[in-house]
């Protein structure tokens, strides 16, 4: 008799399930792309948040270096006096976008290089503008490798200890 | 009253029901918490930002100033902060008087999750820069002080002990980054044959040995209330050295600047001491956070 009645249930639960399928399929979709914005938000945050402690607080002397039209790659002296890093993008490996590396420098010591996003995110925009010798325009574009969904953010970083030396 | 077990007629409508409003409900609960989490930590980070805007605005704005106003805490008007409509009355801590040894700088925004506080020190040797024990050691790169020699404030350097001595390899290897040290208890020691670069003034209530053959190659104060001991080979290229008891020399070292003791130097023939009155200007650390 149980198993009569959990196949009962069982079958209703399918009624139910077929019937509501289309608004059903669409509230997935809705949490789909509700997950693929809060993992690119978190990524944008981190990166932000990376970036503008090392710029902020961290870096002497700033140099600037237009890639193309969509990549920046930086050069940051830190305060600490033997210490630099570079932040760069390299083709990512789906194709399109790329992925963001930092390289560091210690005077005597091997260089170490690390990606700064994880493989299933890729930078789309990384762009550095010197608005002057303190302040610079930031473009960060980021996307999905697997979803068509993408953020870009523009935002404004001064130099709390240093100066942008140069725009080679 | 409904019977929910299964052996009831009522089950049938309500088992299903209730598996599919529990779905829902920890569907709803877990995207609720997400959504939550999502806009605090998004509410931090803007409001980070704007504390980081204002808090550098503001010490630039004072810093600027041709003449700076008389020391104390200013409350200044009210911030609205965004999103959220939070208010926070920001605080400009100035402590600063002629002579004072560490003169401080600082933007306080005291809110409703704790404190965001940005500070640059200014630091002067004690005495002042332009006090005559300094004239004197320019001239032959030491000088011992005696009973004139001006004392170190041991509160004031404690009371901005934001940042300790450095500890590991990787501090030294990677460079000091221009902030006042402040060690409290014991003695210290720096590492040995070891090449330091960058910028950095070391208060020790206690000794502070240079182990041989370390080399400065950035701009240094070390101040001791103890005695100081630079051993054999070390060398500073831009250095005050200053010790409320004694200093002791070893050989071959070579000190580019001004060495300052109240009691005694004992220094090695074979060490080379080079007045330089330019290091006992007013030493200015990065802004930093705390």
């Amino acid at each position: 008799m149980l198993l009569l009645e959990i196949n009962f249930v069982l079958l209703l639960v399918f009624i139910l399930f077929t019937t509501f399928y289309e608004p059903l399929f669409q509230f997935m979709l809705g949490l789909k792309h509700m997950k693929e914005d809060m993992a690119l938000c978190m990524q944008e945050r981190l990166l932000l948040a990376r970036l503008e402690q090392e710029l902020i607080y961290e870096t002497r002397e700033l140099t600037l270096e237009q890639q193309d039209r969509e990549r920046t790659l930086l050069t940051c002296q830190f305060l600490s006096a033997n210490k630099t890093r570079k932040f760069f993008c390299r083709p990512h490996k789906s194709g399109s976008g790329y992925t963001l590396y930092q390289s560091t420098q210690v005077i005597g010591r091997q260089k170490g290089i690390n990606p700064l996003t994880p493989p299933h995110v890729k930078v789309t925009t990384f762009l550095f503008q010197p608005l002057n010798e303190h302040s610079l325009k930031v473009t960060l574009g980021l996307g999905l490798v697997s979803a068509v969904r993408q953020r870009n953010t523009t935002r404004y970083i001064r130099l709390g200890n240093g100066t942008i030396s140069a725009q080679r | 009253m409904v019977r929910l077990v299964p052996n009831g007629k009522a089950g049938f409508i309500l088992m299903p029901l209730l598996f599919l409003l529990l779905i829902l409900a920890g569907l709803t609960l877990g995207i609720w918490h997400l959504i939550l989490d999502e806009t605090l930590y998004q509410q931090e980070f803007m409001r980070y930002r704007q504390f980081l805007r204002l808090g550098f605005d503001l010490m630039e704005a004072v810093e600027s100033q041709p003449r700076l106003p008389r020391a104390g805490t200013y409350r200044l008007p009210q911030v609205e902060l965004y999103p959220g409509k939070e208010t926070v009355q920001p605080l400009l801590i100035m402590d600063y008087k002629p002579k004072q040894q560490v003169q401080s700088l600082t933007v306080s925004f005291p809110h409703s999750m704790g404190e965001w506080k940005l500070r640059r020190l200014y630091l002067e040797p004690p005495g002042g820069c332009s006090h005559p024990l300094y004239k004197s050691a320019a001239l032959t790169g030491f000088a011992v002080g005696g009973n004139s020699c001006p004392a170190l404030e041991e509160n004031l350097y404690q009371t901005y002990s934001e940042h300790p001595f450095p500890v590991l390899r990787m501090d030294f290897e990677e460079g000091l980054k221009g902030y006042l040290y402040v060690r409290k208890d014991k003695e210290y020691q720096f590492p040995a044959a070891q090449k330091i670069a960058g910028d950095g003034v070391f208060f020790n209530r206690t000794h502070i040995w240079v182990r041989a053959g370390t080399d400065f190659t950035g701009r240094i104060w070390l101040l001791s209330r103890g005695n100081i001991y630079l051993e054999d080979n070390v060398r500073l290229a831009n250095a005050f050295i200053f010790a409320q008891d004694s200093i002791v020399v070893g050989r071959n070292v070579q000190v580019c600047g001004i060495i300052i003791a109240r009691n005694n130097i004992a220094r090695d023939e074979s060490s080379l001491l080079r007045g330089n009155e330019q290091v006992v200007q007013t030493f200015i650390t990065p802004r930093y956070v705390f």
